[in-house]
């Protein structure tokens, strides 16, 4: 029921409404990437298609290697979705972890656990993020995978504080007690009956999130850090586009504003969702 | 967003000097668990992840006896908790390293170019201060309304944009197309020589000195990456007033003003926004310290030399020693940053302090 209130609410807000279909359109692009794109995403015709403007046969023109730059841009919304969806994978699982058992032993004779995991959190939560994944990306090599790592590593800690908040109140639950009343194990507990509560909120936030993880991601693969050439990744496209920026301006633009493009429809569908899970905020707007 | 948002609103319980001193206490030992934490990963980044760092020194072609010198230089045969003392006291005397690109000591180095990104992010945050907090104002008082709306949708798209392309279309508008500011880089080259060099922030140094040739020239090169780090915090500092406001606006202090029938722009910006304001320096503080961080990116694409733009000249270099002196730098910087806005918030409202 409340479920249903929350979808409907988020349906009829227009912003969000409009977020949720661009997002409906970047999954099936990038499901659909083979099937979709008019050209291919690696080979290019450097004799006569090189830097051409945008026109009716390269809808966004060409790069500097012949390439077709919207199907290079279709391609590589599969590496911005294996970015987020790997992300989301990594990261929150931790931080539900670490949350639930500090939580759990906020106030029990395992106290201490509960004070060394969150100050743990907080020393992360206080680190510059962009900075800490850089070096952790320049020690393990450049190259997509140690970007997730990166950014996983550096993106845990929020739902950490999320799931031991949620898990605080739980604990007091009669349904808790009852289950330690039965001599139920305290991992039990936390698996079987805390986990799963505190699943929805941090899966809010982590949709909240996720367009701060495509501007890291594109930021790493800016710098030559991310996926390496000739992966069509949005943001080393940007970077390539860089050289021909005063006279083929197209080639550095067009990823931007992808990038722009599905990012703001994450905010606008996170936006709509903080509003809709949140009675409170709906009368204060 | 951080640590430092949450802790205000822990009540201080104790009273008198016994609870300053035992918050005093709290914050100095968090402060340097915090700032220990900091060493600890760049320790693991820079020493632990690398197979063997003896060869980045040495070179892969070095002959075993060379690396096994090299290793007891470093250290590298010592346990890893005895390099980590090691480590630790190295960068309590200040010292980083030296940088392989610039054969400089690190920190000589970090100090030589962060003044440049101080200067940036201080200009950024000033435009972004000055548009950000009016514009969430306004949106509150027109809560629901168009005006609400509109800042809504500027603060996301300015949360979504990414801020080193919107730097590339911002060189390519106003520097290429239309020839209102100056390219990258901080001063043309004519003026790069003569400017003295005093505390490293060009617009002091040309105003101290007073080149006002060389003082516009530096304005036309700051103004435009200045004003999009300001509309990039602009989105943070103007969602964040427009809540406040809002919180502080259904308050019976601002009904009772009204009553009273003080005009309704001093309700607003006299009695609701010096309210607003005490939540609001941790934001700003916040978005300071995402200014400092973001540099990495911005000035790469503006080439202006300052800290981010030697961090990624180092990464792109493989120059570690560089790169973890920096970001020990950033971190710091935050830290500090963490710190003052919590002090300042406990010095600033009267609530969090002991009755």
């Amino acid at each position: 029921m409340i479920i249903r209130t929350a979808v409907h609410r988020l349906v009829r807000n227009p912003m969000s409404a409009l977020g949720l279909v661009i997002l409906m359109v970047f999954l099936v692009v990038a499901l659909g990437a083979d099937v979709l794109a008019p050209h291919s995403a690696y080979d290019g015709d450097l004799q006569n298609r090189r830097l051409l403007p945008p026109g009716p046969d390269h809808w966004l023109g060409t790069d500097d290697l012949g390439r077709d730059i919207v199907s290079r841009l279709i391609h590589g919304s599969r590496i911005t979705l294996l970015v987020v969806v790997l992300v989301a994978v990594l990261a929150a699982p931790v931080g539900l972890l670490v949350g639930t058992v500090a939580g759990y032993c906020a106030h029990g004779r395992a106290k201490v656990l509960d004070t060394i995991l969150m100050r743990m959190t907080d020393i992360f939560l206080a680190f510059p993020r962009l900075i800490l994944a850089l070096a952790f990306v320049a020690a393990l090599g450049p190259g997509i995978e140690n970007a997730i790592l990166a950014i996983a590593v550096t993106s845990w800690p929020p739902y950490a504080r999320i799931a031991r908040a949620e898990t605080l109140t739980l604990r007091q639950a009669g349904f808790v007690q009852a289950a330690q009343a039965m001599g139920a194990s305290s991992s039990r507990i936390v698996w079987r009956h805390i986990v799963p509560l505190c699943l929805p909120s941090v899966v809010v936030r982590v949709s909240l999130d996720m367009s701060g993880i495509i501007l890291t991601a594109a930021g790493l693969g800016f710098l030559g850090l991310g996926a390496q050439p000739p992966i069509p990744e949005w943001g080393a496209m940007i970077s390539n586009g860089r050289q021909f920026l005063l006279d083929q301006w197209w080639v550095a633009a067009a990823p931007g504003a992808t990038i722009l493009l599905v990012s703001l429809a994450f905010n606008l569908l996170g936006d709509g969702l903080r509003d809709a899970l949140d009675p409170k905020q709906e009368s204060k707007g | 967003m951080s640590a430092s948002a949450e802790s205000p609103s822990e009540p201080v319980a104790v009273t008198g000097w016994w609870s300053t001193l035992r918050s005093a206490t709290g914050l100095l030992l968090a402060l340097c668990l915090t700032y220990l934490g900091l060493l600890g990963a760049t320790f693991f980044i820079g020493r632990v992840i690398p197979i063997d760092p003896a060869l980045a020194v040495a070179g892969d072609r070095a002959p075993e006896h060379v690396l096994q010198r090299v290793r007891q230089e470093l250290g590298l045969d010592q346990p890893l908790w005895t390099q980590f003392s090691q480590y630790v006291a190295q960068v309590l005397r200040g010292d980083l390293g030296s940088s392989i690109l610039t054969s400089n000591p690190v920190l000589q180095d970090l100090l030589a170019t962060f003044p440049a990104t101080v200067e940036l992010a201080t200009a950024g945050i000033i435009v972004g201060v000055g548009l950000g907090v009016p514009l969430g104002v306004w949106a509150a008082i027109h809560h629901g309304r168009w005006p609400d709306h509109l800042a809504r949708l500027l603060g996301l798209v300015g949360h979504s944009i990414p801020i080193f392309w919107l730097g590339l279309m911002g060189l390519l508008l106003f520097y290429a197309q239309l020839g209102w500011v100056s390219g990258p880089g901080r001063l043309d080259v004519s003026h790069e020589f003569s400017v003295p060099r005093m505390s490293g922030m060009l617009l002091l140094d040309t105003a101290w000195a007073g080149q006002w040739e060389a003082f516009r020239n530096a304005f036309s090169h700051l103004v435009l990456p200045a004003g999009l780090l300001g509309f990039y915090s602009m989105a943070y500092i103007s969602r964040m007033t427009r809540s406040f406001m809002l919180n502080e606006l259904s308050k019976e202090y601002i009904l009772t003003a009204r009553a009273k029938g003080l005009a309704e722009s001093r309700v607003v910006w006299w009695h609701a926004l010096r309210n607003a304001a005490v939540p609001l320096l941790t934001v700003v503080a916040m978005s300071y310290a995402a200014l400092l961080e973001g540099s990495v990116l911005t000035e790469t694409v503006f080439s202006w030399p300052g800290l981010g733009l030697y961090i990624t000249n180092s990464l792109q270099n493989g120059d570690m020693n560089a790169v973890l002196g920096g970001t020990l730098l950033v971190g710091s910087v935050f830290i500090a940053l963490n710190l003052l806005s919590d002090v300042l918030y406990r010095l600033l409202d009267p609530r969090t302090r002991a009755p």
